[in-house]
């Protein structure tokens, strides 16, 4: 017996990369959907569209209403983090032509630590952690793009010079995270750890955050093709027309400004920001055109979900995001590569 | 039928120096439309490193490069890579792609929508198909062989579709049959089309045989520029540091050492 199966455009094709966005695009909807009924108290379907009515009027009155309103806030600054972090491990990939490089590699992160540990420390408020992450990534990014400019123009240890540079900067500033820890006392090292392990917890989506995303997804469409000739040919891409020194620093400072945005909100959750290349890149082939988005969408999809995890398995208990993450990437990505090996034997 | 920028590759007083040392002093060179450059010299003498030059990869101590008769520094780099296309000597493949997908990126600086266009289909299909290599097209880069690895970069080079082709020992991992393909197909280009290449190369008898021209790199920065058909053992054993005799042989010259 045979089965006519629906005819779906072939692998590779433009129609199969939109049919591809379009779903993950959806898969993200509904994950949102039920971030916000999944909690302590469920919410019914029904319940739920009532609420969305009442929220998007800016009638909040129902219970329905009020809970629906702190979930999907939250579950949406959890996608625009997961978002951001896998969007910017696609473009530290592509600025180091290193698989194994993630949007923590060269420091930025361990910058936005130092800021927030530091205002966790001497006992700042919660805005002020924020603000103070974001001055600390943003600091680390211009000290390495100072130290670094010259690598960003190529030459044979180029991309060696820079991850270097980017590794010891890191190291300063886990050296001083390692202080900052030791030093505190024990009233503040719980909301210091958590910050580390990465938390959604009081969080909330922000225009900023909403902005950098756009323009950097924005950019990523302009220069897809450009980045797909760099991770293919390095240095020599200028010899297609591809301006090398140009093309670095703008995914330098994209992948910064997403990472330093997603370190604000929710601290340094580990494992979105390689796993989700990694794993689209293996789903989805190297085309930048298409792994962009694509890595963009899944990472938001991945961090809805692994926040609803978080906040709902050990109930009233909230655990960490950045723990979730962990536990679910470690296991899906081990199978990949057993899934690489098998098809490479 | 004359190609579109049928004026070929220039150097004007180009001077190179590499640690120190004078790799070549003042370069008046010209590679015409139609002509079939070989670059010889010993290890180190600056082959890989005018090459470079020549494709604006190294910037030159003195001295200028033009291509299609405008200064190659104040061409806009889309219009350059529309002008002539590099074949580095080699490369590392960080990433995975399918053989079709890294020709089409050569289609890079000819593009003008996000998806690759049927125009560009078919130039990278015509390139798989001139390089003998149709059949793997879907493998994945990284699992190809070395000579398999080099025809899929000289299908991107013609992918590309430049009037001015620069070639670094494009030869080098090829077996016998392959290298005679390119060599021929390279003349063809030359011959048919009018193209111009320049290609840097040790095996001396295959590409002497299909070029035109040669220019040696001697020591302390000279050169040396000639028709192939000029071109005496002397001149060649001088260059090379070790003695070469010319043979003839059914109606080619060969030379051994």
């Amino acid at each position: 017996m045979t089965l006519s199966r629906p005819r779906l455009p072939a692998a590779g094709s433009p129609a199969h990369a939109l049919w591809l966005l379009g779903g993950l695009l959806l898969a993200s909807l509904a994950a949102l959907l039920l971030a916000c009924r999944l909690g302590s108290v469920p919410l019914s379907s029904a319940e739920l569209w009532a609420a969305l009515g009442g929220w998007l009027h800016g009638q909040p009155d129902s219970l329905a209403s009020t809970l629906l309103g702190l979930r999907l806030e939250r579950a949406l600054a959890a996608w625009l983090t997961g978002a951001a972090l896998a969007l910017a491990g696609v473009l530290m990939q592509a600025l180091l032509r290193n698989p194994l490089a993630d949007p923590y590699i060269l420091g930025v992160s361990s910058g936005a630590a130092v800021g927030a540990l530091l205002t966790l420390l001497l006992g700042g408020a919660l805005w002020m952690v924020d603000l103070a992450a974001l001055a600390g990534a943003a600091l680390v990014s211009a000290v390495l793009l100072g130290l670094a400019r010259q690598d960003l123009r190529g030459g044979p240890l180029g991309a060696t010079l820079l991850l270097l540079t980017g590794v010891m900067v890191s190291a300063g500033c886990n050296a001083l995270i390692s202080l900052m820890l030791a030093i505190a006392p024990d009233s503040r090292l719980r909301p210091m750890v958590f910050w580390l392990i990465g938390d959604l917890s009081g969080s909330s989506w922000r225009g900023a955050g909403v902005a950098v995303l756009a323009l950097a997804l924005l950019l990523c469409v302009r220069q897809a093709r450009a980045c797909n000739v760099l991770a293919l040919y390095g240095d020599a891409a200028s010899t297609l027309g591809v301006p090398v020194a140009r093309l670095r620093t703008l995914l330098f400072t994209a992948a910064a400004a997403l990472t330093a945005s997603a370190v604000a909100t929710a601290g340094s959750i580990g494992f979105v920001g390689l796993i989700v290349p990694h794993a689209c890149r293996f789903a989805l082939g190297p085309d930048h055109r298409v792994l962009m988005p694509a890595a963009a969408l899944s990472g938001g999809l991945l961090l809805v979900l692994a926040d609803t995890a978080a906040r709902t398995l050990l109930a009233p208990m909230q655990l960490p995001v950045g723990v979730i993450t962990a536990l679910i990437g470690v296991p899906a990505f081990l199978l990949q590569l057993r899934h690489v090996r098998r098809g490479q034997s | 039928m004359t190609p579109r920028h049928a004026t070929g590759l220039a150097c004007q007083g180009l001077h190179l120096e590499l640690g120190g040392r004078c790799l070549l002093a003042a370069l008046d060179w010209q590679a015409h439309p139609g002509e079939c450059w070989v670059v010889i010299g010993r290890n180190g003498a600056g082959k890989s490193t005018l090459l470079r030059t020549l494709a604006g990869l190294h910037t030159a101590n003195a001295g200028q490069v033009q291509l299609g008769g405008a200064p190659l520094a104040t061409l806009a780099l889309a219009e350059r890579a529309r002008r002539q296309a590099y074949l580095p000597q080699s490369q590392r493949d960080a990433f995975s792609c399918s053989v079709r997908s890294a020709i089409l990126m050569a289609r890079h600086p000819h593009r003008q929508g996000y998806w690759d266009s049927a125009d560009d289909h078919a130039h990278a299909s015509a390139a798989l198909a001139a390089l003998d290599i149709a059949h793997l097209a879907e493998r994945d880069i990284r699992t190809l062989s070395g000579g398999e690895r080099q025809r899929v970069a000289m299908a991107a080079l013609l992918a590309q579709d430049t009037p001015v082709l620069l070639l670094d020992e494009p030869a080098a991992a090829l077996d016998i049959a392959h290298q005679a393909q390119l060599m021929a197909l390279l003349a063809q280009r030359c011959r048919d089309h009018g193209h111009t290449v320049v290609l840097v190369s040790h095996e001396l008898n295959l590409t002497l045989n299909h070029a035109s021209h040669a220019l040696l790199l001697l020591e302390h920065g000279q050169w040396q520029a000639s028709p192939v058909a000029e071109l005496a053992a002397d001149a060649l054993s001088a260059c090379l540091g070790h003695p070469l005799s010319a043979v003839s042989h059914a109606g080619r010259r060969y030379f051994l050492p």
